[in-house]
């Protein structure tokens, strides 16, 4: 997993030959990979109550094998208990060789709103690349307690999934929020936090509205394919979402007749002297069953629910993402638009120069004095205003003509890392699905087949009244 | 430890442990003969213009064995509908007292789930009840007493004249009164240990068989419930591969593989229809059984009445000899002369040994009744343990392939999967 990302990065990013580029072309060997042992065994157990460190399976051997320039974990949720409210926070640990940190090594604590401040950032800061998500913040089951075990660590997980992504992404990982994100001391970052740089976002978000409002001439066709892809992906994820919550109240329901049944055999065989050994197999096999259903009910959350439900957010963050695209090129074909009004006006200006030479003024006289311009004071002024505003025009037509090829550059770009990455995680994803069955039936099989000779006895009596049922 | 052995109706012979116990096996009409319930066909009963549907069921029978000469015909072919095969019981029920008697499958459909056949005249469920009414007629056949009766052997080959040669032997009377007795329930003044111990087995055995039925159907309802859902996750599969470059074709393969997870299930849970009817058999099989320790009860109620009576009786002819007198003549009338007393006591003596000998004959049913009872109630444990093995065991295996079966499908999808590049 860790090659792909990084020859994705080399890939994409082949445009941005900065330091950062040199360092991960160098692949010295840094001192992560022989810190990261250590590291990883000195994981600090924390006081609080429900502290613990748990990550998604696979990250723990990432961290050792990785080569990165910049890795980041998420791990060891608090508990923070404060007059005016209760909240958690996730250490962050970061480890880079990234010349522009001052450190190797950052350990922090961040909050779920720090992560949503950082994203913000991100967001004004690259309106036209794609952002990785966020979890929301009811999530995933409304009916989940926000401090319950459970809660947390999926939470946890997915901050986790979207720090990683942007500490892998090429251009992101170099903003300066980042940094600050992940190597602030708490009293430095709160100054960050507060510091207000709401005009851009502000900006931004009004581009988003003029976007419902004036139709675009041509969006690019590959950008309109990508628009419709993304909206059948994200139709079939939310049907298998839901097909799958029905699934796993079936399998509730399922699972409570299981348990409803072997006590049945079990008591029956207490009447029954000679059948007992086989009616005490029936149920130890019913129960074994049971559990084995029971173990696919508890994984559904972090095998599918969360998964899934982590797509579709990722879908709506490409779906920003396109939209805020969009508006870039709103923005550029108004001034195109209005460069082209201005030329036409003045143009008119122009014409009627010669006709109305001996006009007068409008309006009526004051004490003799006109107190409105004459048509030709007025013309001349216009003239003179766009004799100005024009060339001002047209410059703001060609940066804004840049800004939008830059546009499609970057998410065009991200675009590709995102449909292979989400190739492989829902590829991951549906083959944990079929891998939980495949062990479900395979417990199942094995409870069966063990309890059959039990149930055929073997007695010499069998062999000499022959059972009269019908097998039709 | 004797208790035990009594609760299954088993008479101790000595110290024989059961597992290596000799069952002899009895000679029945299924050694001689083959019988079939091959089809069922819809009639209809056209009189008086109302159009009234019926099922009929085809009954073959064939002699086997060169040699016997128990049967109306070596070959013969007739149809009888439900209630036909409801008087057949009715009469043995009447006529075989102590005998265990085999149940007929349920007039209406218990237990039952979505995909289940309630209507009598759905295919399934047709089919359903000609393979238990073979099932009845081969219990009965191989039982080794009744299986020798002559109207059983008419039921199955006498085509005509059956229905009145039934019902000259005057059952039906003698059903009524006995079938009401039943349900009354009698205090006794000291039951037979070894028929309570019996009884209250065959109540442990109706309520575990029937809340297994009730579970069992409630937790088919839900499997086929998740199998179903699973169709929906092949239909969006197929809808979304069309959309996808690389994962389209595994995702397409998938889907097919889902839909058939889906369809799948159908056939191995009609397949568990029939060990829910085999469950019910015994079920019914329990209430027979009670059937039978209830008829013991009111036999010894009889005794133990009879035997009554004549203490009262001998009371009351102490009473007359010692001079006592009743109420009535210290109100109203004289004393006895002696004549009046000795009639009145020959009178008494005359009653008392009418009721001595009822007390014999009493006491000779309940003891044939019992005698007969216990030996076909040892008969009927020994083929329970038989037949409900085979259940069980049947079971299991159906199990087996259910799990083999999803095993396999879910080891494609993953292999479609793992195909994505």
């Amino acid at each position: 997993m860790a090659d792909s990302v990084e020859t994705a990065v080399l890939e994409v990013s082949s445009e941005y030959k900065t330091s950062v580029m040199k360092k991960q072309d160098s692949k010295e060997t840094d001192i992560m990979s022989n810190c990261s042992a250590s590291l990883e065994g000195s994981v600090v157990a924390s006081p609080s109550i429900e502290s613990f460190s748990t990550l998604p399976d696979q990250d723990m051997s990432e961290f050792g094998l990785d080569s990165r320039d910049l890795q980041v974990k998420v791990d060891n949720p608090q508990k923070h208990l404060e007059t005016l409210e209760t909240y958690i926070t996730f250490r962050i640990t970061t480890r880079t060789s990234r010349a522009e940190f001052d450190e190797t090594e950052y350990v922090v604590r961040r909050r779920y709103n720090d992560f949503v401040w950082l994203r913000q950032k991100l967001v004004d800061a690259f309106p036209t690349h794609l952002i990785p998500p966020l979890p929301g913040k009811h999530t995933l089951l409304a009916q989940l307690d926000r401090y319950s075990k459970e809660f947390i660590i999926a939470r946890m997980a997915l901050l986790h999934r979207f720090l990683n992504r942007v500490a892998n992404h090429p251009v992101l990982s170099c903003n300066q929020s980042v940094k600050v994100f992940l190597t602030a001391k708490p009293s430095e970052f709160a100054i960050h936090r507060k510091s207000r740089q709401g005009l851009l976002g502000r900006m931004s978000s009004s581009f988003h509205n003029l976007a419902a409002v004036y139709m675009m001439r041509q969006r690019p066709a590959e950008f309109d394919q990508v628009r419709d892809y993304v909206a059948t992906l994200g139709d079939k994820l939310l049907s298998v979402e839901k097909v799958s919550q029905r699934i796993q109240k079936e399998r509730q329901d399922y699972l409570y007749e299981l348990h409803q049944m072997h006590p049945i055999y079990t008591l029956w065989s207490a009447s029954e002297p000679e059948l007992s050994p086989a009616l005490l197999a029936m149920a130890s096999a019913v129960e074994r069953n049971a559990q084995s259903q029971q173990h696919v009910l508890v994984t559904f959350t972090t095998t599918i629910a969360q998964p899934l439900k982590e797509y579709l957010l990722y879908i709506d963050a490409v779906k920003e993402a396109l939209a805020r695209r969009d508006s870039v090129q709103i923005e550029y074909e108004l001034t195109v638009d209005d460069l082209k009004k201005k030329r036409i006006e003045k143009e008119q200006l122009m014409a009627n120069e010669q006709q109305s030479v001996g006009a007068s003024g409008g309006g009526f006289s004051l004490g003799g004095t006109s107190l409105w311009k004459s048509a030709g004071e007025m013309r001349e002024d216009k003239l003179q205003k766009l004799a100005q505003s024009i060339p001002q025009l047209v410059k703001q037509v060609e940066e804004n003509q840049d800004k939008v090829e830059c546009a499609n550059e970057n998410l065009r770009a991200d675009l590709e890392r995102w449909h292979s990455e989400k190739k492989n995680d829902i590829k991951k994803l549906f083959l944990a699905l079929a891998n939980q069955q495949i062990k479900y039936y395979e417990q199942c099989l094995a409870a069966w087949e063990e309890v059959l000779p039990d149930i055929k006895g073997g007695d010499i009596s069998s062999t000499q009244s022959k059972p009269v049922h019908v097998t039709s | 430890m004797e208790d035990n052995k009594m609760k299954e109706g088993f008479l101790e012979k000595g110290n024989a442990n059961f597992e290596s116990r000799v069952y002899e096996k009895k000679d029945s009409l299924l050694d001689h003969m083959e019988i079939n319930v091959i089809e069922a066909e819809k009639r209809e009963n056209g009189a008086l213009n109302i159009r009234d549907f019926y099922t009929v069921y085809l009954i073959e029978t064939k002699v086997t064995d060169p040699e016997f000469n128990g049967a109306f015909s070596k070959i013969s072919a007739l149809w009888r509908r439900y209630s036909e095969f409801e008087l057949l019981r009715t009469y043995l029920e009447v006529t075989y007292p102590y005998v265990v008697l085999p149940p007929l499958p349920e007039k209406k459909v218990m237990y039952t789930w979505q995909k289940v056949a309630s209507d009598t005249f759905d295919p399934d469920f047709v089919d359903r009840r000609r393979a238990g009414l073979e099932n009845f007629l081969l219990r009965v056949a191989s039982h080794p007493v009744i299986s020798h009766d002559h109207l059983f052997i008419g039921f199955l080959q006498q085509e005509e004249g059956w229905r009145e040669s039934i019902k000259e032997t005057g059952y039906l009377q003698l059903a009524e009164s006995k079938l009401k007795a039943l349900s009354v329930s009698v205090r006794l003044k000291q039951p037979d240990k070894r028929f309570e111990a019996i009884k209250n087995y065959g109540n442990e055995l109706q309520s575990n068989l029937s809340n297994l039925l009730r579970v069992r159907a409630r937790m088919v309802e839900r499997l086929y419930g998740i199998h179903k859902l699973h169709a929906n996750y092949g239909r969006i599969f197929s809808e979304w591969s069309a959309k996808e470059k690389e994962m389209g074709d595994g995702l397409q393969k998938a889907g097919h593989y889902l839909d058939s997870y889906a369809a799948g299930i159908d056939i191995p849970l009609e397949e568990e229809e029939l060990f829910a009817d085999q469950l019910k058999e015994y079920l019914f099989f329990a209430g027979a059984l009670q059937s039978v320790c209830r008829r013991q009860e009111m036999l010894q109620y009889h005794l133990e009445r009879a035997e009554s009576a004549v203490a009262s009786r001998t009371t009351e002819k102490d009473n007359v000899q010692k001079g006592k007198t009743g109420l009535m003549t210290r109100l109203f009338g004289s004393a006895d002369t002696d004549e009046v007393r000795e009639l009145k006591v020959n009178l008494l003596d005359q009653r008392i040994q009418e009721g001595k000998s009822s007390i014999r004959n009493a006491q000779e049913e309940l003891n044939d009744f019992a005698a007969n009872a216990l030996i076909d109630i040892e008969r009927f444990q020994h083929q329970k343990v038989i037949d409900l093995r085979e259940t069980l065991a049947g079971y299991v295996v159906l199990q087996v392939k259910m799990c083999r079966k999803g095993l396999q499908t879910w080891t494609h999808i993953r292999d479609c999967l793992e195909a994505i590049p």
